[in-house]
């Protein structure tokens, strides 16, 4: 039987569980599909053809055993962003002086979806070292620059790039990728894909490259909201190996999260909406988003109009990577190795980032505190916050990012701000703008409040279909 | 590739006299993924004659990383070093004007008793 490349997880765990196609079929399609387009997308660095062979067959073994409807992932191939730790195959985080890396442990997270009955088919590419050290340009990588696969002459995004391209060529059903400031919603937005970044310790960090140990988090890009919320709740929750997810979601929390997003009739909200955010952004973004907002309020959400509080988000965010980043990556500053990285702003930053002051970075972390304040209490007013995933679609390959959409402005810095509040946020495709290129609407909630953040995202994706869009080379 | 000696980067340093950058693509606008370029304009006025002279805390920055690191960079990356800091600088001195308090307390917290899980 022909099994779409781009179904949903639930339509490939229905025909997993009906025997139309079995995992070691669905399996061997996708990694013909990685082999054959992983290369020119720069979404690929490793293929685990072996072990994703294996576990498929495992699966296949449990599904023939007649395996219940509560394990949505059995059998489900899926890829990983290269910095996840899988015992004996290569962890390179993207960069040339850990090209060689091997781990003898699998990152918490693949170990849970292994636990799960996933498949792992590939380690995809990412900007190197998750752009820790300040890149300004899309070939940030060995692998060279990640491509959309809606129009290859630009960015997938980053620095999860891999797993965007990846999903959004149909290479794999769903992907796992990290976030810092950014780097999940950038790269679902400029390819098109549904990604989650969850609340900052809902999902074990063990395994995963550190980059900013107070920042960093690890979620689902997928083809859809429904699809996000069946892998978070496979990823989710306590893990001894990471202190950070003690009391986020306690035992017991995921399996009503899972089932909650999911209700029958969306759960009436109040979303805010601030004009700076889609005022100066590209017209199609502005035009996109409205439409969303439209939709939105459709279903009953109540809709308003709020302002941000002005902090410094930008400075922050960027003392507390440049500070934190500069201490995970020592070794290869102490060694000179940094200077085998693939971009320039790369190879000299991580030497400006480890002359910033101490004082300057607690300075970061104190208006930390009262950022997050402030930000809880704009989440009492309203439910979520919705606004563009970026200003623009995605950068063209070749000139620096400083160098194209001059006067274009997204506004508030909602993304270095909701990553400084450690709030779940999902992007979604909403439309296209120039040049083929997707564009995308994002949801941001206060922490541990995925339920609602996700629920909205499902009824949202039901009530349109920009997330059911294939590229047409890659359909 | 010709590496940088403290002596040569002091030179430099004494030299240096170009104007301010006025875009905010170094340290201070970092982050993981890339921000969006800043709207040209604001930034795009002269900055005013004495803001010519670079900051001495980005001289003082980038002897910093002169000294750490120098054996690894040549004279052309010391001059971009120089002329992030430069560029960077002033963000981050508006940055250190944001006020706090001494009860403004950073955002970790040590715990001296920590249950074993």
């Amino acid at each position: 039987m022909a099994i779409d490349p781009y179904a949903t997880i639930d339509e490939l765990g229905a025909a997993l569980r009906a025997r139309k196609v079995s995992s070691v079929e669905l399996t061997r399609m996708y990694l013909e599909r990685l082999e054959r387009y992983g290369p020119e997308l720069g979404a690929v660095v490793t293929i685990t053809r072996e072990r994703a062979l294996r576990e498929a067959a495992a699966a296949d073994r449990e599904l023939a055993a007649g395996a219940a409807r509560s394990r949505p992932l059995l059998g489900i191939p899926y890829g990983v962003k290269d910095l996840l730790a899988t015992n004996g195959i290569p962890t390179t985080w993207g960069a040339e002086p850990y090209r060689n890396q091997v781990f003898d442990f699998d990152a918490t997270v693949v170990e849970r979806l292994a636990g799960a009955g996933g498949v792992l088919v590939a380690k995809l590419a990412m900007v190197e070292l998750a752009g820790g050290f300040g890149y300004n340009n899309a070939d940030a990588s060995f692998t060279g620059p990640g491509r959309t696969p809606w129009n290859t002459s630009f960015w997938s995004g980053g620095s999860s790039s891999g797993p965007g391209a990846a999903v959004a060529a149909g290479l794999v059903p769903f992907a796992i990728g990290t976030e810092t400031s950014g780097s999940i919603i950038t790269p679902a937005a400029f390819s098109g894909v549904t990604g989650l970044r969850p609340t900052y310790g809902a999902v074990s960090r063990h395994g995963a490259m550190a980059l900013c140990w107070t920042l960093d988090k690890i979620g689902p890009m997928c083809r859809s909201a429904a699809d996000c919320n069946t892998v978070f709740h496979a990823i989710m929750g306590e893990d001894e190996k990471d202190p950070t997810t003690r009391g986020v979601y306690p035992p017991g929390r995921p399996r009503w999260i899972a089932s909650s997003a999911h209700a029958g009739s969306p759960r009436k909200l109040t979303i805010g909406v601030m004009k700076p955010s889609y005022e100066k952004v590209q017209p199609e973004v502005r035009e996109n988003f409205l439409q969303s907002v439209e939709v939105f309020r459709r279903q009953g959400h109540t809709i308003r109009e709020v302002e941000y509080p002005a902090f410094p988000y930008g400075p922050t965010v960027s003392l507390i990577v440049a500070a934190e980043g500069a201490s995970a990556f020592e070794d290869i500053l102490r060694d000179g190795r940094a200077k085998q990285l693939r971009v320039k702003a790369d190879q000299i930053g991580g030497f400006k980032q480890a002359a910033t002051l101490a004082i300057d970075y607690l300075r970061a972390q104190r208006a930390r505190a009262k950022i997050r304040q402030a930000l809880l209490r704009l989440f009492e007013q309203i439910d979520l916050l919705a606004s563009p995933s970026r200003a623009t679609v995605s950068y063209p390959i070749g000139p620096n990012f400083n160098e194209v959409y001059r006067g274009i402005s997204g506004g508030p810095a909602v993304i270095p701000s909701m990553n400084l509040l450690g709030g779940p946020g999902v992007a979604m495709p909403n439309g296209f703008g120039e040049n083929g290129l997707p564009t995308s609407v994002q949801l941001n909630a206060a922490p541990a409040n995925e339920t609602a953040l996700l629920n909205a995202a499902i009824h949202y994706q039901a009530a349109t279909g920009h997330h059911r869009r294939k590229p047409a080379k890659y359909a | 590739m010709t590496r940088t000696t403290r002596r040569k980067f002091a030179k430099t340093m004494t030299a240096a006299t170009v104007a301010l950058p006025v875009v905010a693509g170094s340290l201070l606008a970092q982050t993981a993924a890339p921000a969006p370029p800043p709207p040209t304009t604001a930034p795009a006025q002269e900055p005013a004659p004495e803001a010519k002279r670079p900051s001495p805390l980005a001289v003082a920055l980038a002897g910093v990383v002169s000294a750490q690191s120098g054996q690894f960079l040549d004279e052309e990356e010391m001059q971009r070093v120089f002329d992030d800091f430069k560029s960077s600088v002033p963000f981050l001195e508006r940055f250190r004007d944001y006020e706090l308090k001494n009860g403004d307390e950073p955002d970790f917290t040590f715990h001296s008793l920590v249950e074993r899980w």
